[in-house]
């Protein structure tokens, strides 16, 4: 006999399986099966025809490295800037700063666009347009404020007494960080690093303003794709943004896995 | 060592510094030289030249009101439904294992999420296949058009469909952390549902939920992606126009596109001064309550 | 002296912490700290530890100036009210933390040894592999205990660290606490607003109050001679009677017409009463100061029971003056 709570609770799950995991694997069957034609829902066939398109693009391959290479370099700058500044708001209280806390919200409370408008005439003048720094540097902004967002709510979680039972062991501050902050704060670190991943995935409409076209990242070759008739390859071309930040989140762990033995061997 | 001496008041501004620079850099003078650029600076035209155009020119108000109906509808859909699954799953479930299938989404870049609801609602697309299939329809032009369509449905559903686990994101740890023993002493005393919901969940949730629309719809406000994929050719959203004028006529029309960044940026920076002073103000009103209780 | 304090001070904006604090504590002994919370005692420790800057004032320890030292350079060591296990590491690599990280480093071999030696000493020593969620409240103080101790410190700061105990843990934990450090020759300071618990753990006792030590001294000379009323009425049991305080074992409840013509006597109503240690005590208020104390009594009495109290002011020659800052 199943209880009632039992139902409920396999109808919610059955429900947000439904809403938010379903579309993606019916994006991603339609990768494997192009076959249907309207009105079919599924069908039986099923190749890997499109994802050999897709892999044996030299384009998509160069975008597929550079959107990589931008990504990891975007969450790795994002962890330099973010730390710091989320201790200095969680730690410290002085006066201004709710002023400087709305300051780092900015990028994220207007538009990005007037942003990268406005700096395109300045980023030509110093030779950061048309660059993979410019791209990096300009995809600072629709992720930074939430990388200190989230590291900042893990500092907050973290009592300063870790800090201080450290420093009474012993341990300067330099050395507590590394061997004890960053371990402790690692749900914030991972969430931090995937968030900034992913938005740095999206990114068009600047990678398009600053990169002038020259850098070529996937989401540029993917809007001439959108109204492709093979509708298998737009498919498989999807699911790789999917897998891309999948991909990074275990290759990320095994980074912090690395990390914390060597924190502990050293 | 943890001092508050002016010297660690020094240092916390070491801490804030890189990250400040950079944002003020981009950010600070990224608008300002969107603002001078807007202006007619040195010209035989007026100053504010572009602006005049802008105000008086008609696609720019379809598209403002294009742009307001799909911020405000895809942003309080997103809420409404997003805070209705997080109050009911936090109840049901103890552990928040739930949480990865809602926070799935998140993963998706937002132009695979339009594809997504193309690949769903397009007139070729799998719901019509299935009103084909039950009988509702014989030829997919019988499919009301979901996408593409002057409404921008489509743009919305992508929008809910996005926003939904990001307001179940921000909204978890406030109804996690809520404490739902003032639930029960409302009740014992006697208060209604609704007097319950009234008195202890919304003061609760009122800040936080605020602070979720604004960023929401200050994002769909200014984001191209979507309606670049599923808007129409008229009226075209306002990050999509000024894309457009940004490149149109060499370049000539820059100032133009300049000045509606710099205006939607203006009354973005205003609404949220307007929103964060009034959750402000509101945290601080119920927290005083909440001690007299 | 091994650790010493004098004229400290603290302040923190317009508010003052404590002011010109005079303290001395000889080696291997243990000194209580003991006060209401806000009295000051938890920031004086971590004035000690360095983890907050005196006002004024110096810190000496084994006669070294130590005010202006880091907490990472000083030779103490606190733990707190939680234990603070580091969850990444196992029980060992916490107690050895100090030695890897910190000021004196010393080599892998020599570390997993004292490790494995202390673990044996506060009986953990099968424990070295586990991790820090896999032990209970007091396993997890006792660890915490052996990382602070195999730095050997001068000091050892104790900050309430039985507090996020519970009551039957917190008892056998502070009698082994105590066994161990006697047996180990450790100095320490050790916070507590706990009565019973200053007196198990501290060979000697401060009671402080509001910013200052209102009596510092052994726990059966502040128990017996209380210099104020308010140490009388933080940690000792009695009356004060026209600027004198007599304990509660002087006491003696009687009807009206039995007091001798030698003692005292001051009416009384009883309120009720309770068994301790075997014996029955009862809860009487002096009618006319409204004091309320517990006296130890044979006879039985009941509920609103009119009666007398009664000492003998000559035969108590340990009296102290009190003095009446009231």
């Amino acid at each position: 006999m199943i209880a009632k709570r039992d139902l409920q609770k396999i109808f919610w799950l059955l429900l947000l399986f439904l809403l938010f995991i379903a579309p993606a694997l019916l994006m991603f069957w339609r990768s494997l099966s192009p076959g249907a034609v309207w009105p079919e829902l599924f069908s039986g066939e099923w190749n890997f025809r499109a994802w050999q398109v897709i892999f044996s693009d030299g384009n998509i391959i160069n975008a597929l490295i550079n959107t990589v290479l931008i990504g990891a370099a975007v969450v790795l700058i994002n962890f330099l800037l973010a730390v710091p500044a989320a201790y200095g708001l969680a730690r410290f209280n002085f006066k201004g700063k709710p002023l400087i806390e709305s300051v780092m919200m900015m990028p994220i409370l207007i538009p990005v666009l007037a942003i990268a408008m406005g700096m395109h005439i300045t980023m030509i003048r110093i030779g950061l347009t048309d660059t993979m720094t410019g791209v990096i540097l300009i995809h600072l902004m629709p992720t930074l404020p939430y990388a200190i967002r989230v590291m900042k709510s893990g500092f907050d979680r973290l009592s300063i007494t870790w800090e201080e039972q450290s420093a009474v062991l012993g341990v300067g501050r330099f050395r507590t960080f590394f061997t004890t902050l960053i371990p402790l704060l690692l749900p914030s670190i991972r969430s931090m690093a995937v968030l900034v991943f992913v938005i740095s995935l999206s990114q068009y409409v600047l990678t398009s303003i600053i990169g002038g076209g020259q850098v070529s990242t996937l989401p540029l070759i993917y809007y001439p794709y959108f109204n492709s008739a093979d509708s298998a390859v737009v498919a498989g071309f999807s699911v790789i943004f999917v897998l891309l930040p999948m991909l990074f989140f275990l290759v990320f762990e095994g980074l912090i896995r690395l990390y914390l033995s060597a924190v502990r061997s050293a | 060592m943890f001092n508050n001496t002016p010297l660690k008041r020094f240092s916390a501004f070491g801490y804030l510094l890189p990250a400040l620079s950079v944002i003020l850099f981009f950010a600070g003078y990224g608008l300002y030289s969107a603002f001078r650029n807007s202006l007619h600076l040195g010209e035989e035209r007026p100053l504010f030249a572009s602006y005049q155009e802008l105000l008086l020119e008609s696609p720019f108000w379809e598209s403002v009101s294009i742009s307001i109906w799909v911020a405000f509808s895809s942003t309080v859909i997103s809420l409404v439904i997003g805070i209705f699954l997080t109050r009911r799953l936090v109840r049901l479930f103890q552990r928040d294992d739930w949480k990865f299938a809602a926070w799935f989404p998140m993963l998706l870049p937002h132009f695979v999420a339009a594809y997504i609801i193309y690949l769903l609602f397009a007139p070729s697309g799998w719901f019509s296949s299935l009103a084909a299939q039950i009988g509702w329809i014989d030829t997919m032009s019988q499919f009301p058009v979901l996408v593409n369509d002057p409404l921008y449905t489509g743009v919305i559903f992508t929008y809910v469909f996005k926003e939904i686990p990001f307001v179940i994101l921000m909204m978890l740890p406030v109804y996690q952390e809520m404490d739902l023993r003032y639930e029960d002493v409302s009740k014992t005393l006697g208060g209604s549902d609704w007097t319950v919901f009234k008195t202890v969940e919304v003061p609760w949730v009122m800040p936080v939920s605020l602070e979720v629309f604004l960023i929401l719809f200050v994002f769909v406000l200014g984001a191209f992606e979507v309606p670049a994929l599923l808007g129409v050719t008229y009226p075209k959203m306002l990050p999509v126009l000024a894309y457009e004028w940004f490149y149109q006529a060499a370049w000539a029309n820059r100032p133009l596109a300049q000045a509606m960044m710099v205006l939607l940026s203006a009354v973005s920076l205003l609404a949220a001064f307007l929103i964060l002073r009034f959750t402000y103000k509101w945290r601080s009103h119920w927290a005083m309550r909440r001690e007299d209780v | 002296m091994l650790m010493e304090l004098k004229n400290a001070s603290k302040s923190f904006r317009d508010t003052e912490i404590f002011h010109d604090l005079n303290l001395q504590i000889t080696e291997g002994s243990v000194m209580s700290l003991v006060g209401p919370s806000g009295c000051g005692k938890s920031t004086l420790l971590r004035a000690v530890a360095g983890l907050t800057a005196l006002s004024s004032g110096q810190i000496l320890i084994e006669n070294e100036d130590m005010t202006t030292v880091k907490a990472e350079k000083r030779p103490v060591v606190m733990m707190f009210q939680d234990p603070l296990l580091f969850p990444h590491l196992t029980i060992l690599e916490n107690v050895t933390y100090g030695l890897k990280y910190g000021r004196n480093k010393v080599n892998k071999t020599e570390r997993i040894k004292r490790g494995r030696e202390l673990l044996e000493k506060v009986e953990l020593e099968s424990y070295e592999n586990r991790y820090p969620n896999q032990l209970s409240g007091g396993q997890k103080q006792r660890v915490s205990l052996a990382r602070a101790l195999i730095l050997n410190p001068s000091v050892i700061l104790l900050d309430e660290p039985f507090s996020s105990l519970d009551p039957e843990l917190r008892h056998s934990i502070r009698t082994w606490v105590r066994s161990f450090l006697k047996r180990e020759n450790v100095t320490a300071l050790f916070v507590t607003h706990d009565r019973e618990e200053a007196m198990i753990l501290g060979d000697r006792i401060a009671i402080m109050k509001n910013g200052t030590f209102c009596q510092v001294g052994s726990p059966e000379d502040i128990y017996h001679h209380p210099k104020t009323d308010e140490v009388a009425d933080m940690f000792s049991e009695g009356i004060i009677y026209k600027g004198e305080f007599i304990s509660s074992g002087r006491l003696k409840i009687k009807t009206a017409d039995e007091p001798a013509a030698e003692e005292t006597a001051l009416g009384a109503v009883i309120n009720y009463r309770i068994y301790k240690y075997g014996l029955p005590f009862y809860a009487v208020t002096i009618e006319v100061s409204g004091q309320e104390v517990m006296i130890h009594s044979d006879q039985a009495w009941k509920r609103e029971d009119e009666v007398m109290i009664a000492f003998r002011p000559e035969a108590t020659n340990e009296l102290t003056a009190v003095e009446s800052e009231k």
